[in-house]
């Protein structure tokens, strides 16, 4: 059983880029997402995504895959070149799934579809932080 | 009738005219007759036969026949028919018969030749040969070669016969007959000069056995009047002529039709098909005869109205049509479970009009017909159901774009909840607003379905509708794939058209073209992909124009389109979705659905009325 204060307590220490092009669903897991992660920040899609990791230091990634300009696959390969350590976690719909074994070399930390179980994401999010 | 076979040319000679003109004008008719004239009412006839008794008086051939033709004249009317000439030919037993018209106007005449001629074979008894008519009714009268023509004429005058024979002891030399005599007379040949030299030699002759309807046809053909009968040893039997064998025409004419009738009737009546006859009378149309067949599918129908097996306006139709020609034995009657089509011949002699109604048994046709109308229609069945379920198919997955978001955001507002709950974190404005949204967006599940279910109803209804919105809430089902997909969708809508169609049809055809367009937009993965919606009306008519930037359809491929089963798209493809939009806009809508590529891409353009 994971204790969810100790693990907010943890994770409110981390910084997290959270990328998702749907305003809807962006709002309302950008309100859940922020009972974990105080220190979070926003993009609407691939490029903006890449432009703010750029620029700025993050614990955690946490990425829709198909949205405009530039999607989740791109923009994770292009982190992927310089940094390997940085966990990422792909929150997509069922049927936006890749074929996995096609992306096993970006080295993806959880895959969660779309509509999600909230135990999936605190599961993951405990791996990620411990 | 008699005024088909009537002899016109060469006939008639003014009433003042002279025995002389007169002889060189049967000469040249070969009729042996000549008609006088006083204008255009016939006034004397002289025949071959009168001028044996004329020739006797010694009178110069210079002076006016007018004293000695006949006057008493047997005139018929040019509509009678050969049945009626032939029995005063026989009753009064003439050659021939002047024909006159409405006016008692001079026509021409008629001989026994023409009418054996018009006769057929079968006309005569067949059975019957020459010596059967023969008989031994007259002793053959002949002369010697040397005789004179005075002689021979005297002779023939006596015994009243129109032709003798020359024999020398046994041999038969020659004949000398009327018509000899009229050429005797035109050449003035002195009446001392001897038979033999006027007679008319080789003589024609036939065999005693030979049939009737043969030796008519060689009197025909030789232009002759009379020929002489053979026997077995060569000796002459005797002289037989056109009337005798007029005199064994089988009965009359009347008889001959009726038996020539009876003949047909046979045939008819052992005719697979059933056959009824009727007279064509103003007020009552009643059966007079019917074959077998007919007696066996309606009972004895002998004498009843028409009407009782034929429904009473339809018959009147048909003999409205027949009246002005325009009946096309098509018309239908179904008896006993079997559908027939009648054709009818109708026959006219004077106030004799027949119809006869031949019922052609159709039924298998019919069956066959239905069998295939009926196939065909399952068949359009069977693909709309198909095509129905491709289109559900396309429907599913647009309602998964349609419902992601919303149950992504529904998952992520239950897990904020959760999380909180977790952390005792209860704020009761923020649970409660929280459970709005959640019950926000299940509404708009709810909502989506619904949009979905009433595309699927079945009702085929003719609304009225505002062709702005039927377009909305149709592309409202497919923007979320769109948007998913980058595609744009753009509206060029003229508003306030009301139409009036089967609405859900309609809808369903405008999203079959969207899918298309939306199929090779993302397959070919243009860039800035778009569709353009364009409404607008002109006259009684609204016109739809749907457009794409996808590339187009193929030159190769663009007139197949419409078919059934035609797709490019492989397993993914049914074929079947512009075939039933097609079904649906021409067949249910009554309007026009049509393709072309404009620069960009495909432009379908649908035509319906208002
Ligand atoms: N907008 C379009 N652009 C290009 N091709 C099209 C378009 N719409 C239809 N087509 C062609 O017409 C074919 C028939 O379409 P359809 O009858 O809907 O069957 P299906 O979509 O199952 O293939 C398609 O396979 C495609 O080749
Ligand atoms: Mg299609």
């Amino acid at each position: 059983m994971i204790d969810i204060y100790k693990l907010t307590t943890k994770t409110n220490k981390m910084s997290l880029l959270y990328v998702e092009d749907n305003a809807m669903v962006r709002e309302d897991t950008q309100t859940m997402l922020d009972i974990f992660f105080e220190n979070m920040t926003v993009a609407t899609n691939g490029v903006e995504g890449l432009e703010y990791y750029n620029n700025a230091k993050y614990d955690l990634i946490i990425t829709d895959i198909r949205m405009p300009l530039m999607d989740g696959i791109a923009m994770i390969s292009k982190i992927r070149e310089y940094d390997q350590e940085i966990p990422i976690i792909i929150i997509s719909a069922y049927d936006e799934n890749y074929n996995l074994y096609n992306i096993k070399h970006l080295n993806i930390e959880a895959y969660i579809t779309k509509p999600f179980v909230v135990d999936d994401l605190i599961k993951t999010i405990y791996k990620v932080s411990s | 009738m008699l005024q088909d076979i009537v002899e016109k040319e060469n006939i008639s000679i003014d009433k003042d005219a002279s025995l002389d003109d007169a002889i060189s004008l049967m000469i040249k008719n070969g009729e042996g007759i000549v008609v006088f004239l006083d204008g255009h009412t016939a006034v004397g006839i002289l025949t071959e036969r009168d001028l044996l008794y004329i020739l006797k008086q010694k009178i110069s051939l210079s002076v006016q026949a007018l004293k000695y033709y006949k006057t008493s004249l047997i005139c018929i009317h040019l509509n009678r028919s050969l049945d009626y000439a032939l029995h005063i030919l026989i009753d009064n037993n003439i050659r021939r018969l002047i024909i006159k018209d409405n006016d008692n106007h001079f026509v021409g005449i008629v001989t026994q030749e023409m009418i054996l001629n018009y006769l057929e074979r079968d006309t005569y008894r067949i059975h019957l040969s020459v010596s059967n008519i023969i008989g031994n009714n007259q002793e053959l009268i002949s002369v010697s070669p040397l005789e004179s023509i005075n002689n021979s004429l005297k002779i023939m005058r006596e015994q009243s016969i129109g032709s003798v024979v020359i024999k020398d002891k046994h041999k038969l030399l020659g004949i000398f007959t009327e018509r000899d005599l009229i050429k005797v007379m035109n050449l003035k040949i002195p009446m001392a000069t001897p038979i033999q030299e006027v007679m008319s030699s080789p003589v024609i002759t036939i065999g005693q056995d030979t049939i009737i309807a043969d030796a008519t046809q060689l009197m025909i053909q030789k232009k002759i009047r009379r020929l002489v009968v053979i026997g077995e040893d060569l000796n002459i039997i005797g002289i037989i002529g056109t009337r005798d064998i007029m005199r064994n025409i089988k009965g009359n004419y009347a008889n001959l039709i009726e038996h020539k009738l009876k003949i047909a009737k046979n045939t008819l009546d052992s005719l697979p098909n059933m056959i009824i006859e009727l007279f064509n009378r103003k007020s009552s149309h009643h059966i007079h005869w019917l074959n077998n067949k007919a007696k066996n599918t309606f009972g004895n129908i002998l004498d009843d109205d028409i009407c009782t097996i034929i429904d009473e306006k339809l018959w009147k139709s048909i003999v409205s049509d027949m009246d002005t020609n325009s009946y096309n034995n098509d018309a239908r009657v179904t008896i006993k479970n079997s559908t027939y089509t009648l054709s009818i011949s109708q026959y006219i002699f004077k106030d004799y009009n027949l119809i006869r109604v031949l019922f052609v048994d159709v039924t298998e046709i019919e069956i066959e017909l239905a069998q295939a109308v009926d196939s065909e229609q399952k068949m359009l069945e069977h693909l709309m159901q198909q095509s129905r379920l491709a289109q559900m198919g396309e429907m599913i997955s647009m309602i998964a774009h349609q419902w992601r978001q919303p149950l992504a955001a529904i998952s992520a507002t239950i897990g904020t909840l959760k999380l909180r709950n977790m952390l005792d974190n209860y704020e009761k404005d923020f649970f409660d607003k929280k459970l709005d949204q959640i019950t926000l967006y299940s509404q708009y599940l709810s909502d989506t379905i619904n949009d979905f279910r009433d595309f699927f109803k079945q009702d085929k209804l003719l609304e009225d509708g505002n062709f702005e919105k039927i377009i909305k809430s149709t592309t409202i089902i497919i923007q979320p794939s769109l948007d998913h997909e980058g595609i744009t969708l753009t509206f060029d809508l003229q508003k306030g058209i009301i139409i009036n169609t089967y609405i859900n049809e309609f809808k369903q055809v405008v999203l079959n073209i969207l899918q298309n367009a939306y199929d090779v937009l993302v397959s070919r993965e243009i860039e800035s992909p778009e569709i353009i919606i364009k409404a607008y009306k002109s006259t009684s008519k609204v016109c739809l124009e749907i457009s794409d930037n996808g590339g187009g359809i193929s030159d190769e491929i663009i007139h197949n389109v419409f078919k059934p089963y035609f797709s490019t798209k492989k397993q993914d493809g049914t074929g079947l979705g512009l075939y039933m939009s097609r079904i649906i806009i021409e067949d249910h809508c009554k309007g026009s659905i049509s393709v072309t590529n404009s620069a960009l891409g495909a432009v379908f353009t649908i035509k319906v009325e208002v």
